[in-house]
């Protein structure tokens, strides 16, 4: 996906404090970005508010400055975003245009069963 | 025939009976995106001889009939008499019934869908920038690091630029690379022939008009012929094999995680019609397919235009 704006920085923050086992501040995710890219410290806590407007960081207040905490760990974040995609929740909505959907173990083992004939009568056939 | 049976005639044709005999063609399946849009105009055009009925009951009422008689400069019994139209009590009520049903059908079902459609867009992209990986080797593609083999395309942008193609690290280990290709291209015909919107508009119809066979019946048609039309584009440039190689791999990978739905039950015919292409063209069954969706359409607007037509160059009243 084509990332313009924030979306970079957005993921990198989400990164930090995914790793973190526990609720950092704004300026211990600014240190740990800066190891590997020019950040600018407003710019990350701004960034972080909109996280946290948009529901998917928790703000708290600490002393004099704010903690930030994931409101879901990673997994659970991209399964409840996933939900949808995956029909669990009724019916996928048409935006998204899935491969091919899972089939139930039943009809899975039938379907490996034929491609095994298959592949066999083939061999059978090359090989005389 | 009086218009109005004419338009009912239509309309039960489009409604009813069409969606009947696109689902028994099976040699439509050798033209599935032609197919997909005729499921589509069937529904639409059940509802246009809907709306043209209401009209024409609305028209009914003396009041009306006058109005439009004087609109076409002519003698209102000579356009009562041409239109045939069903005067007194229930036509007029009836005549905005319909109206109503459609506009209220439309309405909710374009709401819900579209709102539907545009949360998913959103939580996906959000999904997407918070933790989707660029792949140098794959341009224009998402890596998302999830248990499930899954790939799939959101729309193409409204800006020209292409939406993303979404596969996870699951389906990078599974698929060889010219599976993955096979895939990839399979999702951008997806995107290059709008089929999001199409199953948009099927799913807006599915919602609205729960009453009208054709409208029931068309999203899963629709579901069901995007895939072979992707299908079908992949073939042209990738080995049908690694097609369904991809397909039955993705398809019987374990599902650790999640409880999944419904499976698509189309996913053996697609492989079998993968590995085992018909021989046969559509041919003979597309012209019979279209002729049932645009002959009822035609005529139904016939059934209006034409007595309008005839009566507007009546300027006199025959019996006055």
């Amino acid at each position: 996906m084509a990332r313009g704006g924030f979306g970079e920085l957005e993921q990198a923050i989400m990164d930090v404090v995914w790793a973190a086992d526990r609720p950092v501040t704004g300026r211990e995710v600014v240190d740990q970005l800066a190891q590997s890219r020019p950040v600018v410290y407003t710019t990350v806590l701004t960034v972080m508010d909109r996280l946290a407007r948009k529901g998917i960081l928790y703000k708290q207040p600490a002393g004099r400055a704010h903690t930030y905490r994931a409101v879901q760990s990673r997994e659970a974040y991209t399964a409840q975003r996933m939900a949808g995609l995956l029909g669990a929740s009724g019916n996928p909505a048409a935006v998204l245009l899935r491969f091919v959907e899972q089939l139930p173990a039943d009809q899975a083992d039938k379907l490996r069963a034929a491609l095994r004939t298959r592949r066999h009568d083939r061999a059978g056939r090359e090989a005389p | 025939m009086s218009p109005l049976l004419a338009i009912g005639l239509a309309g039960v044709t489009l409604g009813v009976a069409a969606p009947r005999i696109l689902a028994r063609l099976g040699r439509l399946d050798q033209a599935p995106q032609a197919t997909a849009y005729l499921w589509l105009l069937a529904a639409v055009g059940a509802l246009s001889a809907v709306v043209l009925a209401g009209l024409l009951l609305l028209v009914g009422s003396s009041h009306l009939i006058i109005d439009l008689a004087a609109l076409l400069e002519t003698c209102s019994m000579a356009l009562r008499a041409a239109l045939d139209a069903p005067a007194g009590a229930p036509g007029p009520l009836l005549g905005l019934l319909l109206l109503t049903t459609v506009a209220a059908g439309l309405l909710v079902g374009g709401l819900v869908a579209g709102a539907r459609a545009w949360r998913a867009a959103r939580d996906q992209r959000e999904l997407l920038t918070l933790t989707g990986r660029a792949q140098p080797s794959l341009p224009g593609v998402t890596v998302l690091d999830h248990p499930l083999p899954l790939a799939y395309c959101l729309p193409a942008r409204v800006r020209g630029r292409p939406g993303p193609v979404v596969v996870t690290t699951a389906t990078l280990r599974q698929l060889d690379p010219a599976q993955l290709q096979a895939v990839l291209a399979h999702e951008h015909a997806h995107q290059a022939r709008r089929h999001h919107a199409l199953l948009l508009v099927a799913e807006a119809l599915r919602i609205g008009f729960p009453w009208l066979p054709a409208a029931r019946a068309a999203h899963s048609a629709v579901a069901r012929l995007v895939e072979l039309a992707a299908d079908d584009a992949a073939v042209h440039h990738h080995d049908r094999a690694d097609i369904a190689t991809a397909l039955a791999t993705l398809a019987t990978a374990p599902a650790p995680t999640l409880g999944l739905g419904a499976a698509g039950p189309n996913t053996l015919e697609r492989i079998r019609r993968l590995t085992a292409p018909p021989a046969t063209r559509p041919g003979g069954a597309l012209l019979l397919a279209g002729l049932i969706v645009v002959a009822p359409l035609l005529g139904q607007l016939l059934a209006l235009t034409a007595p309008l037509l005839r009566v507007a160059g009546m300027p006199v009243c025959p019996l006055t």
